[in-house]
C-alpha cells in the first residue's frame, strides 16, 4: 500500500482526518525507507503533519493532490533533517568487532546488504530511487515531489543505481577475495 | 549488463516491499490529531523567548541610535592649539581624559579674517554637532564709534576702536 494508492485526487479534498486514517501508515513507511529508521521515519511524519494541521483547509483546496504535497513536505523534511543531524552528530571509527559486510548467501543478509547500500546515498539519489522503486511512481510525479525537472530526477535514480551496482560489485569481490 | 540491472531492481523492489512491509506506526491518527490541535494552540508560547530577544534587540539599537554611541562611532576631535573661550591659555595635554558632557567646550579663536558666523566645532563627547558663539571683534560692532574719548587705543584684545 503506497500513498499514491490510497490518495487519489477527489473532487472533494479529504479532511485532516481522513487523510491520516487513509494515508499515515503509508506515509510512515515511505518516510522509514528514506530515514533508515521506523523511529525516525514516525517522527518525520508525525512533524510535517503536526506542522500542516493549522492550514489543512486552505493546502488541501489550493493543491489539487494533498497527499503529493504531504510527500513533497515529508522528503524536504528528510532531507532538511539530514543536514541538521550531520552538524550535530560526530560519526565514529568503525567498530572492529562488527562485520562491515553481511555474509552472502542468505536471502536476509542479501537484504540488509542493499539496504546498507541504500542508505548510503545521497539524500536526493535515495528519494528518487525510493519514489521509483516502492511508490512506482513515473519521472514526471517523482519531479513534482524532488520539486526538480524529470531530467533530473533520471539522472538521480541512474546514478543511484550506478552506485548500488558499483557497491554491489566491490562487495562480492571483497567477498571472495 | 542489462539482465544485472534488471535483478538489482527486481532485488531493490522486494527489499523495499519487505522493509516497509515491517513498520507499524506506534501513533495513531487521533493521537496526530490531538498532538497538532495542542501544538497549534500553543504556538504563541514556543515563539515568547525569540520574541522577547527580537524587542531587546531593537530596543538596544534605538538606545545606541539615540545617545550616538553606536558601535563604530568616531571618537570626537579635540580641538587643537591653545586658547579657550576665557581668554586662558591652556597647555595640550595629549594623554587627558575626554571632556565630560557637562564641561565648557573649548575651541581656537578663529582667524582675523574669517567671517562673523556660528562656528561648528568637532562635537560633544556623545557624537553630533555643536554651535557655540562666535568671536566677535569689536570693531566689527555697530556701536564701535559710539567708545569714549578715553578709551585706551589698545585694549586688551589688541583692536583699535576707530572713529
Amino acid at each position: 500500500m503506497t500513498v499514491s494508492s490510497v490518495s487519489p485526487v477527489s473532487p472533494t479534498p479529504p479532511t485532516f482526518d481522513e487523510f491520516v486514517r487513509d494515508s499515515h501508515i503509508a506515509l510512515v513507511r515511505y518516510a522509514t525507507l528514506l530515514s533508515g529508521s521506523a523511529a525516525q521515519g514516525e517522527d518525520l511524519v508525525q512533524e510535517v503533519l503536526v506542522r500542516l494541521y493549522p492550514r489543512w483547509d486552505a493546502l488541501s483546496a489550493q493543491t489539487g493532490s494533498i497527499g503529493a504535497y504531504v510527500r513533497r513536505a515529508v522528503t524536504n523534511e528528510h532531507i532538511s533533517w539530514r543536514r541538521r543531524w550531520s552538524t550535530r552528530h560526530i560519526r565514529l571509527a568503525d567498530d572492529g568487532d562488527l562485520p562491515e559486510v553481511p555474509v552472502a548467501g542468505i536471502p536476509e543478509a542479501r537484504d540488509e546488504e542493499l539496504w546498507q547500500r541504500l542508505l548510503v546515498l545521497p539524500p536526493q539519489q535515495r528519494a528518487a530511487v525510493v519514489l521509483r522503486y516502492y511508490e512506482d511512481l513515473d519521472d514526471d510525479e517523482i519531479a513534482v515531489i524532488l520539486d526538480c525537472r524529470p531530467t533530473t530526477v533520471r539522472a538521480h535514480v541512474s546514478r543511484g543505481l550506478a552506485a548500488l551496482r558499483r557497491n554491489n560489485q566491490n562487495s562480492r569481490g571483497g567477498s571472495r577475495g | 549488463m542489462a539482465d544485472r540491472t534488471d535483478d538489482l531492481e527486481d532485488e531493490l523492489r522486494d527489499m523495499l516491499s519487505r522493509r516497509a512491509a515491517d513498520v507499524r506506526p506506534r501513533v495513531t491518527g487521533a493521537d496526530l490529531r490531538a498532538l497538532a490541535a495542542q501544538r497549534g494552540k500553543h504556538w504563541p508560547a514556543r515563539l515568547a523567548p525569540m520574541l522577547a530577544a527580537a524587542v531587546v534587540l531593537v530596543l538596544a539599537v534605538v538606545a545606541f541610535a539615540l545617545l550616538g554611541r553606536s558601535p563604530g562611532h568616531p571618537q570626537p576631535v579635540r580641538p587643537a592649539g591653545p586658547g579657550t573661550s576665557t581668554g586662558r591659555s591652556v597647555a595640550p595635554e595629549p594623554s587627558s581624559p575626554p571632556p565630560t558632557p557637562g564641561s565648557p567646550t573649548t575651541s581656537a579663536p578663529p582667524p582675523t579674517t574669517a567671517p562673523i558666523g556660528p562656528v561648528t566645532t568637532a562635537g560633544p563627547p556623545f557624537g553630533g554637532t555643536a554651535t557655540v558663539p562666535p568671536h566677535v571683534r569689536l570693531s566689527d560692532l555697530p556701536w564701535g564709534s559710539a567708545y569714549p574719548s578715553s578709551f585706551p587705543a589698545s585694549n586688551a584684545l589688541g583692536t583699535t576702536p576707530t572713529g
